[in-house]
């Protein structure tokens, strides 16, 4: 798991947290997470377990194209969000 | 039958005239049966954040038919930036141009808010969307969208999710003279006869979602809304017949066995 608890302190997400280097904190579809380690947009779909077929990602406001999710490194405070289809008129 | 039968967006053709949604259905199967059973030219979809804690809600495209174009809303956007945004995001999720633009300007009435509409229409059409507004029935404002580039007209008949039919054909007959793009009657039919009077109107289509969704019977009325469809087309083409002020007999008066008046 690459996903640790979620965090329920608001502020923790802009504070640098010392001696947890490896730890990387970012807001996952509006919800604060705390990362495991430096991760890849690509990894973290992988490890939700979702296909990144039929969704779209947008880091801090700006949309990743699929090719590019495996290069795109997570950093402390990103604002991540992965959208889909649902039903809807 | 004339091509006339078929619905042309953007210039791409579509076998039927019938949009549907894919919002309130009681299950997924009964969504699957419903649009197996319309047959519509594409369905809409709503575009919303992945639910991270619910895997089930990714199922959804098991029970999309195969091969149905997808129209994808920016429902639930109230600003043109919050539209923009979302439209983008579902051409990146789903591989098409296509967009329902709605920017909604009232959570009570659902009215479209048709500044915001023109503005997002105009960054979207610039950025090689084809953009279908919903919008109310001003014939300016449909105007305006039609000279910003939009590939439809989407008139509401009535609020959404109302199912009242269409109350005010008037604006909406002035928006089918005027327009030079397809004009889709968009929410507000609650029943077949609904359907087929804006057909009669001359509409190029009718997107609806609630009708079907929400009727006792949501495969029935999906037939039901077909054919109203077709029908209200048919009728359209062949032209009704003047409204009259009294009786006009239909059988002769000449031969008749027994004089009236005897």
């Amino acid at each position: 798991m690459i996903i640790l608890a979620p965090l329920t302190n608001t502020s923790a997400i802009s504070l640098p947290v010392s001696g947890y280097n490896l730890c990387v904190k970012i807001s996952l579809n509006g919800d604060l997470k705390e990362l495991a380690q430096a991760v890849t947009l690509q990894q973290l779909l992988d490890d939700l377990g979702i296909p990144a077929g039929r969704v779209a990602c947008e880091v801090n406001l700006k949309i990743i194209k699929r090719p590019f999710y495996g290069e795109t490194l997570l950093k402390e405070g990103d604002d991540v969000e992965i959208i889909q289809a649902i039903g809807g008129g | 039958m004339s091509e006339d039968s078929f619905l042309v967006i953007a210039g791409k053709t579509y076998q039927s005239r019938l949009i549907l949604g894919t919002g309130k259905y009681k299950t997924l199967e009964l969504m699957k049966q419903a649009l197996v059973t319309a047959d519509p030219a594409m369905v809409t979809v709503a575009v919303r954040r992945v639910d991270l804690t619910d895997k089930s809600s990714q199922s959804f495209w098991k029970f999309l038919p195969a091969g149905l174009p997808i129209l994808p809303n920016t429902a639930g956007c109230y600003t043109a930036e919050d539209a923009i945004r979302t439209a983008r995001l579902a051409r990146e999720a789903l591989e098409t141009n296509l967009i329902k633009l709605e920017v909604i300007g009232d959570p009570k009435t659902l009215f479209p808010d048709v500044e915001a509409t023109l503005q997002a229409t105009k960054v979207l059409v610039k950025e090689g969307f084809t953009v279908l507004p919903y919008t109310s029935d001003d014939p300016i404002v449909a105007r305006r969208l039609e000279e910003a580039g939009a590939a439809t007209i989407m008139p509401l008949a009535a609020p959404i999710g109302s199912g009242q039919g269409i109350l005010n054909p008037l604006p909406v007959q002035f928006i089918l003279q005027q327009a030079k793009v397809p004009v889709i009657v968009d929410a507000g039919v609650g029943t077949a006869s609904d359907a087929a009077v804006v057909m009669e109107l001359g509409a190029a289509g009718v997107l609806m979602n609630t009708a079907v969704a929400e009727a006792q019977d949501p495969v029935a009325m999906a037939q039901a809304m077909k054919l109203a469809v077709k029908a209200g087309r048919l009728a359209y083409l062949a032209g009704r017949m003047p409204k009259k002020y009294g009786s006009s007999a239909s059988s002769p008066s000449a031969g008749l066995v027994t004089p009236v008046g005897r």
